[in-house]
């Protein structure tokens, strides 16, 4: 027994011994870190080496939902890098930023902007305790891919949003491209729903409905499934850019091309036979354009009918409108405007600071017993009155704001708005007695189109 | 035979000490530094907080440093800097002229990290963390405002955040008494201070210098700390007023025991400590913050 202990402890060592020969080929040339550091060296290369900088369709939200924006970065070999935005961020849309950026190594190669960019960090900010997720943009962007046309691919760390840089060549400008941005954006916008088809094809091949720069798509997956699915997209110069390449029963389409001339899209990927075409449901209301201009407004101040003119002016083509009435409202309101269904809306809102009371004004959507001894009234931009068409029935054209059902309360009520005090730390302080028509609540109202 | 055992077993312990050392260490780091020498930001902080008190002044946002459960900015490179400015003179160099350099070198936090805007919740805005005495995050950077600095602004949001994380240092080292704890030992609610119900005269009434006094008794004990020290003159005392004659005599027997554990623990005078920094607030405008790199 003995003798084979000492045989087992004589050989025991002799197999440590021949454990460490080096007999096996490693995969890689270097080691690990080695090559995490020519990457980081790679990337931080490349991106200073495009003079006039890189292009990004910046997609902020958790699920992207709010659509791309387009950027434009430059970055410098000094660790500085500049931002600049088609949207107006804390700077105009077209205005840049310098801050600092890294490239370092955390999961992956990572690029990060890490010294506060008034351009970039508007995305990624909380706006406060109302907002704590802001925007929910990331600023750290973990490498992914390097494309053989030059394109840096990279995925925010956070949200894990696709972020894809583009070489900007020397003939491109940004302000022109923010230029057509706008123009793109001026004829796209008043339509709220597209159907896809192909060319030749009258069947509708998907539905999609606009809601801010997301297509929401319905399809048929089989013949009896029904499919609804986002598709972000970034307005380019020309037409749209989907968040990423997307492949519906077998088709595979990215990038589409507005034309104005036959108002519909055009699939401008290699061999894809696709358009998009504006959609009109049968329940449309009014375009935009149709909705400017002068109006007769019939409301109940209080409990008293009463009869006033308005006007209905652009503010932002085909997204809001401001309603005037310097006779009776001390501050214009402002009225939204639903692409997909035609119609507006007026919501509480922040109207703005009333010097002689020192108090922040806001309308408050209002609903009031019709005797007016009781009321709900709230700030939560939600709630409010969308309107209600007549479809020009008598000869006349109007608009019934009506309930736009966020009030639960007894559908009897007088819908409308309330104007109150704040300060400017918003706190509610009571009603707005300052206002220069007289009164602080305004319900029932109904717009008459008048001839321009 | 078991001479011969002991000596193959040695031997072979020994030929596997050097079987795996085939290489020497590298003379140099595969690691290059990209950015070269330190900016002028990098190296004012270097020099006033790296080299005398062994601190690590991170201006730049550390994904790997922060909560990621909030959403946050990086800071302004310029507002860091002028925070960094009036954290040394108002917080460091108080100690040190109290204390002497040591003092700080030896137990202040290791590393300070600043983010450019506030740490939200829906009810709640985090101005400030510590984590094991060894960091300190200060948030909110970007909204200050150099050039009118008020002592109201920077003891809110970022001094007594210090003083109070700091603190919490002393007394890990050495924990305070229970007769501290058991002053208002029935009162504290933990995370329910948040509550509406926990009104700052309430919580007065109740014996506490804050709402946030009423979590636990260490919070009680740095929270009484903190406000003595970075609060102007008259303000202790609008606040006994609000907390009525029982509510002062228990932040008072409170502050009575903080003044005693510094004294005893750290040969620290409290009120020494608040008329330097009471002092220092009056000097601001000597820190050249319109003109930060001087």
């Amino acid at each position: 027994m003995k003798h084979r202990l000492y045989l087992t402890l004589i050989i025991l060592p002799l197999l440590f011994a021949s454990s460490c020969v080096p007999v096996v080929d490693d995969v890689f040339d270097s080691p690990a870190a080695e090559r995490m550091a020519a990457k980081q060296k790679e990337l931080r290369t490349l991106l200073a080496s495009a003079e006039n900088g890189w292009l990004a369709d910046y997609y902020p939200d958790k699920k992207a939902a709010l659509g791309g924006y387009a950027m434009q970065f430059h970055f410098y070999a000094d660790g500085t890098v500049d931002a600049t935005c088609e949207m107006d961020t804390h700077l105009p849309a077209g205005e840049s930023d310098e801050s600092e950026y890294d490239i370092i190594y955390d999961q992956s190669v990572l690029l990060t902007f890490n010294t506060y960019n008034k351009v970039l960090h508007f995305f990624s900010e909380p706006k406060g305790s109302s907002d704590v997720d802001g925007w929910a943009g990331d600023y750290e962007f973990i490498l992914m891919d390097i494309t053989d046309a030059g394109d840096i691919v990279m995925k925010g760390k956070k949200w894990e949003r696709r972020l894809v840089l583009r070489r900007c060549d020397a003939a491109f400008d940004f302000q022109d491209y923010i230029r057509n941005v706008e123009a793109t954006f001026d004829a796209i916008s008043g339509y709220g729903m597209f159907a896809f088809q192909s060319e030749q094809d009258t069947n509708v091949w998907i539905t999609g409905t606009v809601v801010d720069r997301t297509f929401n798509v319905t399809y048929n997956d089989t013949d009896t499934t029904s499919v609804t699915e986002k598709l972000p997209y970034t307005i380019t110069n020309n037409g749209i850019r989907l968040y990423e390449p997307t492949t519906i029963q077998n088709v595979t389409f990215e990038n589409f091309v507005w034309n104005e001339a036959d108002e519909k899209y055009a699939c401008a990927d290699p061999g894809v036979d696709l358009k998009g075409i504006p959609y009109f449901p049968p329940d449309y209301q009014l375009k935009y354009a149709e909705i400017l201009g002068r109006w007769r407004l019939n409301y109940k101040a209080y409990l008293t009918n009463s009869v006033d003119t308005v006007e209905i002016t652009l503010k932002k083509k085909n997204a809001t409108f401001t309603l005037s009435c310097p006779k009776i409202f001390t501050f214009p309101y402002e009225l939204t405007f639903d692409a997909a269904k035609g119609t507006i809306a007026l919501t509480s809102q922040a109207l703005g600071f009333h010097e002689p009371s020192g108090y922040y004004i806001r309308a408050c959507a209002y609903a009031m017993d019709p005797s007016g001894s009781a009321s709900y009234q709230t700030s939560v931009g939600t709630y409010g009155m969308v309107g209600n068409w007549n479809h020009d029935e008598g000869g006349e054209r109007k608009i019934t704001l009506v309930n736009n059902g966020r009030w639960t309360v007894d559908v009897n009520r007088f819908f409308g708005i309330t104007l109150r005090t704040f300060t400017s730390a918003g706190t509610y302080v009571g009603t707005f007695t300052g206002n220069i028509g007289g009164g602080y609540r305004f319900t029932d109202m109904v717009l008459t189109k008048l001839d321009d | 035979m078991k001479k011969i055992l002991t000596c193959i077993i040695a031997c072979a312990l020994a030929a596997m000490c050097w079987s795996c050392a085939e290489e020497g260490p590298r003379t140099k780091s595969i690691f290059e530094d990209p950015t070269g020498q330190p900016s002028k930001i990098e190296q004012w902080l270097l020099e006033n907080y790296t080299y005398p008190y062994n601190i690590q002044f991170q201006y730049k946002l550390q994904d790997i440093e922060s909560d990621r459960s909030y959403e946050l900015a990086p800071a302004i490179p310029d507002k860091a800097l002028a925070l960094a400015k009036i954290l040394k003179h108002m917080f460091y160099e108080a100690y040190d002229e109290l204390l002497g350099v040591e003092f700080m070198r030896s137990h202040s936090q290791r590393v300070i990290h600043v983010v450019g805007s506030g740490a939200y919740k829906t009810t709640t805005v985090l101005k400030g963390s510590a984590e094991s005495g060894m960091k300190i995050t200060l948030y909110l950077v970007n909204d200050l405002t150099p050039f009118s600095v008020n002592q109201d602004l920077l003891s809110d949001w970022y001094l007594k955040t210090m003083f109070h994380e700091f603190s919490h240092i002393l007394h890990q080292k050495k924990d305070f008494s229970t007769a501290f704890k058991l002053i208002t030992q029935a009162d504290y609610v933990l995370d329910e201070w948040t509550s509406d119900g926990n009104t700052l005269e309430i919580a007065l009434q109740k014996g506490f210098i804050s709402r946030y006094a009423r979590e636990e008794a260490h919070e009680d004990f740095v929270e009484t700390l903190a406000f003595y020290v970075v609060k102007p003159d008259g303000w202790w005392e609008e606040q006994m007023v609000i907390a009525g004659e029982t509510g002062a005599a228990l932040i008072a027997a409170k502050l009575d025991l903080v003044k005693s554990y510094l004294k005893d623990v750290w040969s620290l005078d409290l009120d020494e400590l608040r008329t330097i920094v009471q002092r220092r607030f009056g000097e601001l405008d000597n820190l050249n913050l319109d003109n930060l790199l001087k």
